[in-house]
C-alpha cells in the first residue's frame, strides 16, 4: 500500500511539471522531426533539382535530355532560358543545380559533334555535386561510347577486308564493356539510413536528458524547499521515498520512448531491425545509470538553479561526444579511445549495433559492462555525498 | 523520569566546527501545555528543537520524548510526534488533499485529509495546490500538515513569522484550538506579544543558554521591580528628580518616546513615593502597569529583541 501510493504521487508530479515535461517529451520529438522531415526530402537517389537550358536544341541535345530525365537522379525544370537568371536562382536556393548544353563551337556541318555542355553547382552543396559531375561524366561517357559503336556498325555494315572486320568487331566489344556501369552493393546486413541512425542515437539523447535534468532538478528542489527534511521527520525510512521516486522516473523513460517510437517510427519511418527486447533492456538501464547521474550532480548543487545548470553542463557534451548525430568511429583513434568511455556513448553504439546493424548481443557485452561500472560508481558516489537534510 | 513530562531535555550542547550553538540546555515540557522557546536569531531555538526531532545530533547531553530517547527510539517517537519547521513547502504538483494524504501514508494512524483542514475552515480547498494559498493559510496548511499523524507532542517553528497581524491571531487560534485536542505543543517565537499570549511557559534563549525558564506570570513577578511607571514630563527633568527617583528603582528612558521616562519599582509603597516626588511636575503623560514579558527579557537579555528584519546581517547568518 505504501510505495503504492509514493508512486502514483511521484507520477503525479512528474507528469504535473509541465516545464520538465516539456524537456523530456517535445524537445527529443522536435529533433526527430526535424531529421524525419530532412530524410523525407531526400529520399531515393534524388539529387535535388537541375535547371535544364538547352541552347543547342537539335536531335542530339534533345536525346541527351530524355537520357538525364530517364536516370531520374534529377528533379528537371526548364523553367529558365537564361544561364544568369537559372545561376541566381540556384544562389537563391530555389535549385541545386543548372545545366547549360550549348551548340560546340567547332561544328561546322558534321552531325556527330557532341554539343558543349557545362554544369554549375552550388557551392552550399558540397555533398552531393561530386554525385552530380561523376553522373554527367559518366552519361557524356554512354554517350560518346554509343555514338562511336553505331559509326562501326555502318562500317561493320560495308565490303571491308574480314581482318578489318575482326578488329571493328573487337573495338566494339571493347566499347560496350567500358561503358558498363560498375556493378554496386551496399555493406552491411541492413539498409540503414541517416535518419535510422539519428533516431537511435535520439532515442538514448531523451532518456539522457529527462533523467539527468529532470533527476536533478527535482532532487535539489525538494531539498531546497525542506521537503526532503520535512519527510525525515516522519516514520517513512527515505530510502523508499527515493525508490517510488526512481520508479516514476523510469515509468516515464519507458513512456517517453513509446511516443518517440510512435512518432520516429510510426511517422517518419524511422526503422529498427532487431532486438527489440535488448532495445527495452538498455532504455531501462541507460534511464538508471542517467538518473543515478542526476543524482549525484543534485548532491553538490544548493538550488534548483544550480542543478539545471549542472545538469546541462554535463548533458550536452555528453549528446555531441555521445554521437548522436554521427557515428563516433568516425572521430580520430586517440579521441575516439576516449569517448567511446563517456556514459552515453555505449548506450547508443550497442543499440545501433544490435537494433540497426543485426550484430550479435553477446558482442555488446563489453559496453553494456562500461554502463554497468558507470552506473554502481555513480550511484555510490551519490549515496556518499548526498544529504537529505542537514545531518 | 517524571510522569508528567512529555519531553525531558538534559544538558544539551551541540558544537559546529569551534562554535558552541547549545551551551548545555535543560528543560522540561508538560504534558498538554503550550511551551515557549523564546529569543533572537541564531539563539539556538532552532537547532534545540531538531535535535529533540531526531534532524540533528547533539554533541552531548540528551533529550527523550514520551519517555522514549531521541537517539535510540527515533521511530517510535516520529509516529508520535508533528512536525512543522520553519519556513518548509510541500510539494508543488500535489494538491492539498494528495499531500496530506500521502503523508498520512507514512504513518499507522492518522487523519483524513478533509478532517484535518476542516480544522482550520479550508476543507473547500482540497483540490489546490499550495503555490494559490496565501501566506497565511500556507501557514495553516503546514501546521495542520503536521497534525496528520494526529500526534501527541506538536512541534511549531516561527509559525507565525512574515505573517500580518490578522492572520497571526486566526494562527494563535489554531494552536489553542491545538492544545485544547490534548496535545502538547512546543513552539519557537521571537515575537514576545506571540508567547505572552500562548505560552504556560516560556524558557528564554540568549547565544545557546536558557537564561530564565518559568510561567509568564512568574517571570513577570520574579523580577527585582515588577511595578512599572512610565511619564512623559512637559520640560526636561531637573537632576535632582533624576537622581532621586532613580534611588528608587531602575529608571530608563523610553525607548518608545522621546523625552519619556520608564521606571521600575519593587512595590506600591515605592510607587506611592515616586508618585508624591512626581507632584510637583508637569506631566503629558503618566501611566502605571504591571512589567511585562518585555521588560523581563530586555533585563534578562540585555537587549531588544528584533523583527527578522532588522537583524544585522552578521547575526542572521549565523
Amino acid at each position: 500500500m505504501k510505495p503504492a501510493k509514493i508512486f502514483a504521487a511521484s507520477v503525479k508530479m512528474v507528469y504535473r511539471d509541465r516545464i520538465a515535461l516539456f524537456w523530456a517529451m517535445a524537445f527529443p520529438l522536435m529533433f526527430v522531426a526535424l531529421f524525419g522531415l530532412f530524410s523525407m526530402g531526400m529520399t531515393g537517389n534524388n539529387l535535388g533539382k537541375l535547371a535544364y537550358i538547352d541552347a543547342a536544341g537539335d536531335g542530339l541535345s534533345a536525346h541527351f535530355k530524355q537520357a538525364v530525365s530517364d536516370a531520374g537522379v534529377f528533379t528537371l525544370t526548364e523553367d529558365y532560358t537564361d544561364p544568369e537568371e537559372a545561376k541566381e536562382a540556384m544562389r537563391n536556393n530555389k535549385i541545386n543545380f543548372v545545366l547549360v548544353v550549348e551548340k560546340a563551337q567547332d561544328g561546322e556541318g558534321g552531325t556527330a559533334v557532341f554539343p558543349d555542355i557545362t554544369l554549375y553547382t552550388d557551392v552550399k552543396n558540397q555533398n552531393i555535386n561530386a554525385a552530380a559531375i561523376s553522373f554527367f561524366d559518366s552519361l557524356k561517357q554512354q554517350f560518346y561510347a554509343a555514338t562511336m559503336i553505331a559509326q562501326i556498325d555502318y562500317v561493320l555494315g560495308l565490303d571491308i577486308d574480314p581482318q578489318a572486320k575482326q578488329f571493328y568487331s573487337g573495338l566494339k566489344k571493347a566499347l560496350q564493356s567500358a561503358s558498363q556501369p560498375i556493378s554496386h552493393q551496399e555493406g552491411g546486413k541492413n539498409p540503414v539510413t541517416y535518419f535510422d541512425m539519428v533516431f537511435v542515437g535520439l532515442i538514448c539523447m531523451g532518456i539522457m536528458n529527462y533523467a539527468v535534468t529532470g533527476f536533478a532538478i527535482n532532487l535539489a528542489t525538494m531539498r531546497e524547499q525542506k521537503i526532503l527534511k520535512r519527510l525525515l521527520t516522519t516514520p517513512l525510512p527515505i530510502r523508499r521515498f527515493m525508490l517510488g521516486e526512481v520508479l516514476a522516473y523510469l515509468a516515464l523513460a519507458f513512456a517517453q520512448l513509446g511516443i518517440m517510437l510512435a512518432v520516429g517510427v510510426g511517422m517518419f519511418g524511422a526503422r529498427i531491425y532487431a532486438g527489440w527486447w535488448f532495445l527495452f533492456l538498455l532504455v531501462f538501464l541507460g534511464a538508471l545509470l542517467f538518473l543515478s547521474l542526476g543524482f549525484f550532480l543534485a548532491a553538490f548543487a544548493r538550488t534548483a538553479n544550480a542543478a539545471a545548470g549542472m545538469a546541462n553542463g554535463i548533458a550536452i557534451p555528453l549528446m555531441f561526444l555521445g554521437g548522436v548525430f554521427f557515428p563516433l568511429e568516425v572521430l580520430p583513434g586517440p579521441f575516439y579511445q576516449v569517448v567511446r568511455f563517456l556514459p552515453l556513448a555505449p548506450m547508443i553504439q550497442s543499440m545501433r549495433s544490435v537494433c540497426l546493424e543485426g550484430d550479435p548481443v553477446s558482442s555488446q557485452l563489453p559496453r553494456l559492462l562500461i554502463m554497468l561500472v558507470w552506473l554502481v560508481v555513480v550511484a555510490a558516489l551519490g549515496l556518499v555525498f548526498f544529504r537529505f537534510g542537514e545531518e | 523520569m517524571n510522569k508528567g513530562a512529555a519531553i525531558e531535555v538534559e544538558d544539551l550542547v551541540k558544537v559546529y566546527g569551534d562554535r558552541r550553538v547549545l551551551k548545555g540546555i535543560s528543560f522540561q515540557v508538560h504534558k498538554n501545555e503550550v511551551f515557549g522557546l523564546l529569543g533572537e536569531n541564531g539563539a539556538g531555538k532552532t537547532t534545540t528543537l531538531e535535535i529533540i526531532e531526531g534532524l540533528r545530533k547533539a554533541t552531548s547531553g540528551s533529550a527523550r520524548v514520551l519517555g522514549m530517547d531521541s537517539r535510540n527510539d527515533l521511530d517510535r517517537i516520529k509516529e508520535r510526534i508533528g512536525v512543522q519547521l520553519q519556513s518548509s513547502a510541500y510539494f508543488e504538483q500535489l494538491t492539498l488533499g494528495e499531500i496530506l494524504d500521502l503523508f498520512r501514508s507514512f504513518y499507522r494512524k492518522g487523519l483524513e485529509p478533509r478532517e484535518l483542514l476542516s480544522m482550520v475552515g479550508m476543507e473547500d480547498r482540497v483540490h489546490m495546490r499550495v503555490s494559490q494559498l496565501s501566506g497565511g493559510m500556507k501557514q495553516r496548511f503546514s501546521i495542520v500538515a503536521a497534525l496528520v499523524n494526529d500526534p501527541e507532542v506538536v512541534f511549531l517553528d516561527e509559525p507565525t513569522t512574515g505573517l500580518d497581524p490578522v492572520a497571526r491571531r486566526n494562527l494563535w487560534e489554531l494552536v489553542r484550538s491545538i492544545k485544547e485536542r490534548g496535545k502538547t505543543v512546543v513552539l519557537t517565537s521571537h515575537y514576545l506579544e506571540e508567547v505572552e499570549a500562548l505560552c504556560e511557559r516560556v524558557a528564554i534563549i540568549k547565544e545557546g543558554e536558557i537564561l530564565a525558564l518559568d510561567t509568564v506570570a512568574n517571570l513577570v513577578l520574579q523580577q527585582e521591580n515588577p511595578v512599572r511607571l512610565d511619564f512623559l514630563p512637559r520640560e526636561a527633568l531637573p537632576g535632582e528628580a533624576v537622581s532621586r527617583l532613580s534611588s528608587m528603582g531602575m529608571l530608563k528612558e523610553s525607548h518608545g518616546r522621546a523625552g519619556e521616562y520608564t521606571l521600575f519599582l519593587k512595590d506600591l509603597a515605592a510607587l506611592k513615593a515616586a508618585l508624591r516626588e512626581l507632584e510637583p511636575l508637569e506631566l503629558d503623560r503618566m501611566a502605571v502597569s504591571t512589567a511585562n514579558l518585555e521588560d523581563v527579557f530586555v533585563r534578562l537579555t540585555g537587549s531588544r529583541i528584533t523583527g527578522e528584519e532588522e537583524v544585522p546581517a552578521w547575526r542572521a547568518a549565523r
